[in-house]
């Protein structure tokens, strides 16, 4: 339904664009060379068609978006020999071997991680030939890439002006006021980019910063300090409930349409869990391929820079919400040699893992699950003396930010930059007068950061005539969109080196079964009796914790077939293994009768769709 | 000064002269004199338009085809639709009944009612029907039926997992079984589907069970009913051992039955509280997973008119509330009302009782109750069809009866046609095996006799239910002058139903716009608005945007809600308010002088 717009809109329209057309529009944002739907779906079908010999590559849709964007699935790896695991499903051959899923930008305004899948993507294709390594992987393994999965978010990147964005193209009441996208950002001065707007006001919450007044912190009150301002992102209010920007266009985020601790009826969470076409295709073809092993994703919800701790005390809890400890000491492994390829430190702490699709894969898929945030503005020093600061202090990261770029989700506060659980802690007044202010500090950062690599982050306060604000002063500037979360594009090929690195450290360490070389004893009378034993040759176990608690990953099925002329005492072909540690090994024994004089010729497997197979033929030979 | 405005318009009322005139046509079209046209049982009228059967169990094919009748026989009140295929390529029926010539149907509170979301709790299906044949048969014959069609809307669902209600009739089952939907699943995740479920290892049609002589088995034969089989005394030899349902290792893994029709369950499915199958045994794979499901929950989002549901399943005896886990809460607020409901309901239905799954039954996650409630705000129950109450009009112990009622009631009632006697066959494992026990038609189901006892009263509830959704009214509108040219217009909203326009988790997540109570004229300009739930506005608050159209974040039963403005111009003065479950409704007033 739409609104009665305020009376007063109309006549300041023309003020504004006149402000406009007089500001430069100078701020290109720093994500330059990023690659759009069209381009990204050109680079899908080249991958496809140079790939199509032999077989390495393939590319296909999972399904399209309302706004009729594909979700593109690359399948990478070598066609097996001997694909098929069991007579009573007949697979694609891909699907027969123990998978990867690499996920791109699960989070739609993390543009890198869709980037950098698409980049992995490529090189294990580049690399298939001259690589040892990336022939291992793309032998044994399928790696399936799905390298953007919310594509109708994530063009939003590529539009003017530049909004973040990480809901789709359905239309959603964010705000719960009945009433749907009624109330959108404005690019109030004209340069092409939605940033903030502070506003001068006696009740203000907010001072600028003593030592750079352009970042806007919690007034101190122990130091005497007053609000003066307040802080908005740049637009009006359209509907006219004293909220800016509330219910913007973009509806239901990737990430936060997954079932695991669900944010009912919050912003972006859509209308229920895995609701949207997209995450109902990324969630059936998860579950349709219980051949996958692993899932790595792109995502700001990490746990490699910080792993996820366990609770040992609330481990026997029905619903589990954190990691299970055996679990934590597998993917702390992989995470220790993350750090060590990525080498970046102080990485930002993770958002709330609601509706999140890493915790998803772990925690309600049953999957190792890994999620890497791969870039973030690293520490830049200030200015001042060294030995100012301590040297073993935590680096500040963006999440402490005080005056944050407009995201869709600080939209709905009216001072969207204020957090005061950030209000710096009084001076201690033992400290040299000229002791680093610590407010605002992962901002100034970022600022410094901008300023060494020549990036246009943040654009000066300028003043605006803003008509919900006759006769005040409203400035309008502040942190560009994306520019904080996503690298410029030169960086994107190094950091997707390190990835591919990880990637095949990773595929060396999954698990891999083994079958020892059968024992034959005959006990006479064409009796015999057969052992053998599975072991896991890999570096991690056959399956987490959490897959065995959640019942979705497959056991080991180990079977003995004998043909005709033979017949098992009991008759019970088949057992299960339900897991193997790494290097563990289960031992089985079958008792064979043969009621013929002529050697036999039996054979054992041993199969579970993530770990991968393995078949010793033997003779019984009365 | 002020006078008491002249109604210009009232709200939907049947006229009794009207409802009379209608039954006597109906009369009148019949020309054979019948024991129909003199002497109709109180109840379900004798001659209806569509003839059936309401004791007896029908497939999906034959309940296409009475529905399909019932739709082309009452036109004016019933619209059949196809909400999409099962996953079995069967239809999902659902049956809107209202009355079309009145009022547009989105504006009028609608009563939602499934059936068969189990599928082998197989009268749930039938309870739906005989409602939706009562409402179109009984329309100006009753004055209750009457006014509930004109007034309201319903939405049947006869059949929510039609596939496996076909499967329960037409293949080998228990009375437990399917209760899953037809979707193959690999619950032993051995890379087989559905490889190895029960067999009806003696070709009757039921899945039974199996036992053996064996002289350390620890059972034997009840004393009275030979085909029962209790535990030995602690001090005694047993006679037989129990080796479980009736079936064989069909895979060769050496577990018997370990792998059935697939195992999801379409009632641990719904979004509110949903919690993976690890926690909640028969979740699928992610809310709304199930392809049926899907299409009924998309067509209740589309449709925020639904004020009341009933979701049917068997057995027990239970009119159930939610919440269905014990973390989970509902509001004080909502259980008074739904309290009102249920302890009435237990009144209707002998031996039934009402009571909270979380608490009283046993926990469940993601229930369609709960995501009725939770996530779409409306009141709504689940009744357990049947009980051991049943048997002899006395309490039984358990869900289905005690066994001594059970096998008491198959002697004496049945003549022995609810259990098959043990009788003997090879087992492709076991060897010499018997096999028997309850056939699949009876313990969970009413028998015939009291199929059509079990379908009127639960709809008798459910129709009471249905009456007490929110009915929205203007009541009236007084008018009074002020000085300086202004006039004060004040409405009294009363909703005289039980349940409020807006349940308490409704107005808490905000799931359905406020109540909107907006004042009209053709020269008039609104100066101010005032909100109150007091006559007198003894606080009133003042609504400072768009105060011509006030909104009420609910009006509670049997309440009232008052709006006041203070407008320029002259009258008349149209109040309308539009509640999104509540209905809506107008009123006029004259001008004052």
């Amino acid at each position: 339904m739409a609104y009665m717009r305020p009376p007063f809109q109309g006549s300041l329209v023309v003020a504004l664009w006149v402000l406009a057309a007089a500001s430069p529009a100078s701020a290109q944002p720093a994500i330059e060379g990023y690659t759009d739907y069209q381009a990204l779906s050109k680079q899908v079908e080249q991958l496809a068609a140079d790939g199509a010999e032999p077989a390495l590559v393939r590319a296909k849709s999972l399904a399209t978006t309302l706004g009729g964007r594909e979700v593109w699935l690359l399948t990478l790896g070598e066609v097996p020999q001997d694909g098929h695991e069991s007579a009573a499903e007949s697979k694609p051959p891909h699907d027969t071997k123990p998978a990867i899923l690499v996920l791109g930008n699960v989070d739609a305004t993390h543009v890198v991680g869709s980037e950098l899948a698409m980049r992995l993507a490529r090189l294990l294709a580049e690399k298939a030939k001259s690589d040892d390594a990336v022939k291992q992987i793309l032998s044994r393994h399928t790696i399936y890439v799905i390298p953007r999965p919310s594509p109708d978010a994530s063009e939003a990147l590529f539009r003017r002006p530049l909004v973040g964005r990480d809901g789709n193209d359905r239309a959603t009441d964010d705000d719960r006021d009945f009433a749907t996208d009624e109330d959108p950002f404005e690019d109030l001065n004209g340069d092409g980019l939605i940033t903030q707007m502070r506003v001068e006001e006696p009740a203000g919450t907010l001072v600028p910063h003593p030592d750079d007044p352009r970042v806007l912190v919690p007034a101190d009150p122990a130091q005497r300090e007053r609000g003066t301002y307040r802080v908005l992102s740049e637009g009006r209010d359209n509907d006219g409930d004293e909220q800016f920007n509330e219910d913007p266009p973009g509806g239901v985020a990737f990430n936060r349409n997954f079932t695991f601790k669900y944010p009912y009826f919050e912003r972006g969470a859509g209308p229920h869990q895995v609701s949207e076409i997209e995450t109902r295709a990324v969630a059936d073809f998860a579950f349709d391929h219980p051949n996958i092993a692993l899932v790595f994703s792109f995502s700001p919800d990490d746990n490699l820079m910080q792993p996820w701790k366990p609770n040992p005390a609330a481990e026997n809890q029905r619903i589990k919400t954190a990691v299970l400890a055996a679990d934590a000491t597998v993917l702390d492994a992989l995470a220790t040699k993350y750090r060590a390829i990525h080498g970046g430190k102080g990485a930002p702490d993770s958002p709330s893992p609601a509706g999140s699709f890493v915790h998803w894969a772990y925690f309600h898929f049953g999957r190792w699950s890994l999620g890497a945030r791969a870039w973030w503005i690293p520490e830049v020093p200030t200015a001042a003396p060294a030995g100012d600061k301590p040297a073993d202090e935590k680096p500040v990261s963006p999440a402490d930010a005080t005056a944050e770029a407009p995201k869709p989700s600080d939209a709905s506060k009216p001072d969207a930059g204020a957090k005061p659980d950030d209000a710096a802690k009084p001076a201690e007044s033992d400290k040299p007068k000229r002791a680093e202010d610590k407010r605002g500090a992962a901002d100034r950062n970022s600022l410094r950061w901008f300023e060494n690599e020549k990036v246009t982050g943040f654009v000066p306060w300028t003043p605006i005539e803003h008509p919900d604000f006759p006769g005040r002063k409203v400035e309008v500037g502040g942190f560009l969109p994306y520019v904080r979360d996503n690298p410029p594009a030169n960086k994107l090929d190094e950091l997707a080196q390190k990835h591919l690195q990880f990637l095949l450290e990773v595929a060396e360490r999954l698990p891999r079964l083994v079958l020892e070389e059968p024992k034959i004893e005959s006990l006479g009378a064409g009796v015999f009796r057969l052992t053998t034993a599975v072991a896991n040759a890999g570096q991690m176990p056959t399956m987490p914790q959490m897959g065995r608690v959640s019942g979705l990953q497959y056991p080991i099925q180990l079977q003995l077939e004998v043909p005709d002329g033979a017949k098992l005492i009991p008759a019970v072909a088949r057992v299960r293994v339900e897991v193997l540690a790494a290097g563990a090994r289960h031992e089985q024994t079958w008792l064979v009768q043969t009621n013929t004089d002529s050697a036999l010729t039996a054979t054992i497997t041993a199969w579970a769709p993530a770990v991968g197979r393995d078949r010793k033929s033997v003779e019984l030979k009365p | 000064m002020h006078k008491v405005p002249r109604i210009a318009s009232v709200l939907l009322v049947v006229s009794s002269v009207e409802m009379f005139a209608m039954r006597f046509d109906a009369m009148a079209a019949d020309p054979q004199a019948s024991s129909a046209a003199v002497y109709q049982p109180a109840g379900a009228p004798a001659d209806p338009k569509v003839p059936a059967q309401w004791n007896r169990y029908h497939l999906h094919g034959e309940i296409s085809e009475f529905l399909q009748k019932l739709a082309a026989a009452h036109p004016e009140r019933c619209r059949l639709q196809d909400l999409g295929k099962s996953f079995g390529g069967r239809e999902m029926w659902l049956l809107t009944i209202g009355n079309f010539s009145r009022g547009e149907l989105a504006d009028k509170p609608a009563f939602w009612i499934d059936g068969g979301i189990h599928a082998n709790e197989i009268q749930s299906v039938e309870v739906v029907l005989y409602t939706a044949w009562y409402l179109l048969e009984s329309y100006g014959r009753n004055p209750l039926v009457t006014r509930l069609v004109d007034e309201r809307a319903f939405f049947l669902l006869p059949m929510l997992s039609p596939d496996s209600r076909d499967a329960h009739m037409q293949k080998a089952n228990t009375t437990h079984s399917p209760r899953s939907g037809q979707r193959p699943v690999d619950d032993d995740r051995d890379g087989l589907v559905d490889e190895d479920g029960p067999d009806d290892l003696d070709g009757d049609g039921s899945i039974t069970q199996m036992r053996v002589h064996d002289p350390n088995g620890r059972l034997v034969p009840h004393a009275k009913y030979p085909n029962l089989m209790i535990d030995a005394p602690a001090d005694e030899p047993g006679q037989y051992a129990s080796l479980g349902q009736e079936g064989f290792d069909n895979d060769g893994d050496g577990r018997v039955n370990e792998d059935a029709d697939g195992y999801y369950d379409p009632n641990r499915d719904w979004p509110w509280n949903w919690q993976p199958a690890y926690v909640q045994p028969g979740a699928s794979r992610y809310p709304l997973s199930i392809l049926e499901n899907r299409l009924v929950g998309d067509f209740v989002m589309a449709h925020p008119q639904i004020a009341g549901a009933q979701s049917y399943h068997n057995a027990g005896g239970m009119i159930l509330r939610g919440p269905g886990a014990k973390d989970d809460r509902y509001d004080p607020r909502d259980i008074e009302v739904l309290d009102v409901i249920g302890k009435r309901g237990a009144e209707m239905l002998p031996g039934y009782r009402y009571i909270n799954i979380a608490n009283d039954l046993y926990e469940v996650y993601g229930g369609e109750v709960d995501w009725f409630y939770d996530m779409q705000g409306v009141f709504t129950f689940t009744n357990e069809l049947f009980t051991g109450f049943n048997f002899f009009r006395k309490a039984s112990e358990g869900y289905f009866g005690s066994n001594e009622d059970l096998h008491a009631f198959d002697r004496y009632l049945l003549f022995g046609g609810g259990i098959i006697p043990w009788r003997e066959i090879d087992h492709p494992q076991f060897g010499k095996v018997e096999v028997g026990g309850f056939a699949k038609n009876w313990v969970r189901q009413p028998p015939s006799f009291l199929l059509e006892e079990e379908c009127h009263r639960n709809m008798a509830f459910t129709l009471y239910h249905a009456d007490q959704m929110p009915q929205v009214e203007v009541q009236s509108i007084d008018v009074t002058p002020l000085p300086g040219g202004l006039t004060q217009v004040t409405a009294v909203i009363a909703n005289r139903k039980v349940i409020p326009t807006h349940a308490a988790a409704d107005v808490r997540h905000r799931i359905t716009p406020p109540d909107r109570i907006s004042i009209e004229g053709p020269a008039i300009e609104v100066v101010l608005g005032l909100k109150s739930t007091d006559r007198f506005f003894r606080e009133p608050e003042e609504q400072k945007r768009r105060p011509q159209t006030l909104e009420f974040s609910s009006i509670g039963g049997m309440q009232a809600v008052y709006g006041r403005w203070v407008v320029r111009g002259s009258g008349p003065y149209t109040v309308t308010v539009v509640s999104p479950k509540g209905g809506r409704a107008t009123r006029t007033s004259d001008a004052p002088q």
